[in-house]
């Protein structure tokens, strides 16, 4: 462990203890996973079982709120869509200097994509294909309990009437127009497009994971699905909103058309149709696709900034802007049929 | 400068990825270590270019702002702040005042862009009055929109690096 990491665990020790009734635990490893711009995660030994604790940190990529993942976690363990098991959430920060909250680790999965794109995943990806739009078919499906915690945290404002894909486009707009370090032209113009075309309603109102993508996902060597992971962004909205975030164009990890380096774009659909019992009208599907580059690009633009400025040192908000700003900007040209 | 900053940042993009980072004592720090080479790549290529996609994007921006200066019915502000930044130029060649001059320019192609945009939608359009809005200038503001949208296609090639995802 370095020092980071001891200091986590001897600061953890007793609260954990506390919290599982124990007279004393034994924290005997810690390491922070790579990736999570918007949270630390680290794995944990606690008494030789293996957990996962997330962390707010002092400065994120996108704000979250600390709660709305763990509700989630709990409203989704048990169902068709496989997540980890919540365990506890700690909202006061005195404890390791953020909210956070513990699951029980998934052994035996990857969610990195890159490497998701080589052996022995390569040869299982038509059915981890299967399985990623199977599965978000199912979230578009699925239907909180009206007295759990997802459901109360996702009840709609009565003072906001804005349909969603409003809420959501002048959300992300906002979030652009603040992050920016210089004019983004491109993006302007694909928000005036989105006003001036907006999309039919949704078919359904559905819980909405928010960044549903192949590094999301914890797949096993044999390709088998074991996870979605890091629900920080889930709100209730249009579920062509996942659909189209998972067919964005910076998600070609191979190169080519398959979207999320698994399978072409109109194969994806089908798949994500059959399971959730919606269409994605074209018209529809191709607003939120233009949407995805936007709110992609907020978020890239919010790294960039974050690094600019000073308030995170972490590199990995330069890999996230340098890779993706300008490629977010051409897919949304393509979309717009200028590329 | 020589040896050239490019022959540097590879030389220590190579020590980065197979003297340090293995050296590092958890997979967290390895893997942040690991992502430098890519950095450096990236930087050494935009430390080449990065005068020079100025200096043409500025150059081509101003271009279009001169066909816009000169469009009839352009609104007076809009006109006039064509005007100005048509008639600039890059004198100093440092990447801070390029940079400047590029985002006041860009932000110019934006108002300018918004503007053209609701009067070719308004083309062929019916108003209040039962006149049908078929100006001249209208082909005029077409073709100009055609040639910004141009200019934002080339602008992503100028910014493309080897890792971009798209």
């Amino acid at each position: 462990m370095d020092s980071d990491a001891r200091r986590l665990a001897e600061r953890l020790a007793p609260w954990w203890a506390q919290r599982s009734g124990l007279p004393t635990v034994q924290i005997r490893a810690v390491d922070r996973i790579p990736g999570g711009a918007s949270r630390e995660t680290w794995r944990l030994s606690v008494d030789d079982q293996p957990f996962i604790l997330r962390l707010d940190p002092g400065s994120s990529l996108i704000e979250t709120e600390r709660d709305l993942e763990f509700a989630a976690l709990r409203a989704f363990h048990g169902s068709a869509v496989p997540v980890p098991e919540p365990l506890w959430l700690e909202p006061d920060p005195s404890v390791l200097g953020g909210s956070f909250f513990v699951m029980r680790a998934v052994q035996g999965g990857l969610a990195a994509p890159l490497r998701l794109m080589q052996p022995p995943y390569v040869a299982h990806h038509g059915r981890m294909a299967e399985r990623k739009w199977q599965v978000l078919g199912e979230i578009a499906r699925f239907v909180p309990d009206a007295q759990g915690d997802l459901a109360q945290r996702l009840k709609p404002d009565p003072s906001d009437d804005r349909p969603c894909w409003l809420r959501e486009l002048e959300r992300w707009q906002s979030m652009l127009d603040a992050d920016a370090l210089e004019p983004q032209p491109i993006q302007q113009a694909a928000v005036r497009w989105m006003r001036r075309h907006p999309p039919p309603l949704p078919q359904r109102l559905s819980v909405v994971h928010g960044d549903y993508r192949t590094g999301n996902l914890l797949f096993s060597e044999q390709g088998d699905l074991l996870s979605v992971l890091d629900w920080e962004m889930v709100h209730s909205g249009d579920p062509l909103e996942d659909l189209a975030w998972g067919l964005n164009r910076v998600w070609c990890f191979q190169n080519d058309e398959r979207r999320g380096g698994l399978l072409p774009r109109e194969s994806a659909v089908a798949l994500w149709e059959g399971a959730s019992g919606l269409r994605a009208e074209a018209q529809a599907l191709h607003w939120w696709e233009l949407f995805s580059c936007l709110k992609g690009q907020a978020i890239w633009l919010s790294a960039a900034k974050e690094y600019e400025q000073g308030r995170v040192a972490d590199t990995m908000m330069v890999t996230a802007a340098w890779m993706m700003i300008n490629a977010q900007d051409r897919a949304s040209l393509e979309l717009l049929g200028r590329l | 400068m020589m040896p050239s900053p490019a022959a540097y940042l590879q030389g220590l993009a190579r020590l980065l990825g197979e003297q340090v980072s293995p050296r590092l004592p958890t997979p967290f720090e390895q893997a942040g270590m690991q992502r430098e080479p890519m950095h450096l790549q990236a930087v050494a290529i935009e430390f080449e270019r990065a005068a020079a996609r100025r200096v043409q994007e500025n150059q081509a921006i101003r271009h279009l702002m001169a066909r816009a200066a000169a469009l009839p019915e352009l609104a007076p502000a809009l006109k006039a702040r064509c005007e100005r930044l048509a008639a600039g130029a890059d004198t100093d060649l440092s990447i801070g005042a390029l940079q400047d001059g590029n985002q006041a320019l860009r932000a110019g192609l934006i108002a300018l862009q918004a503007e053209l945009e609701g009067k070719v939608d308004h083309a062929g359009k019916v108003d209040q009055a039962g006149k049908v809005d078929e100006a001249p200038h209208v082909a005029l503001s077409a073709a100009l929109l055609e040639a910004i949208w141009q200019e934002l296609r080339t602008s992503t090639e100028r910014r493309r690096l080897p890792s971009d995802r798209f």
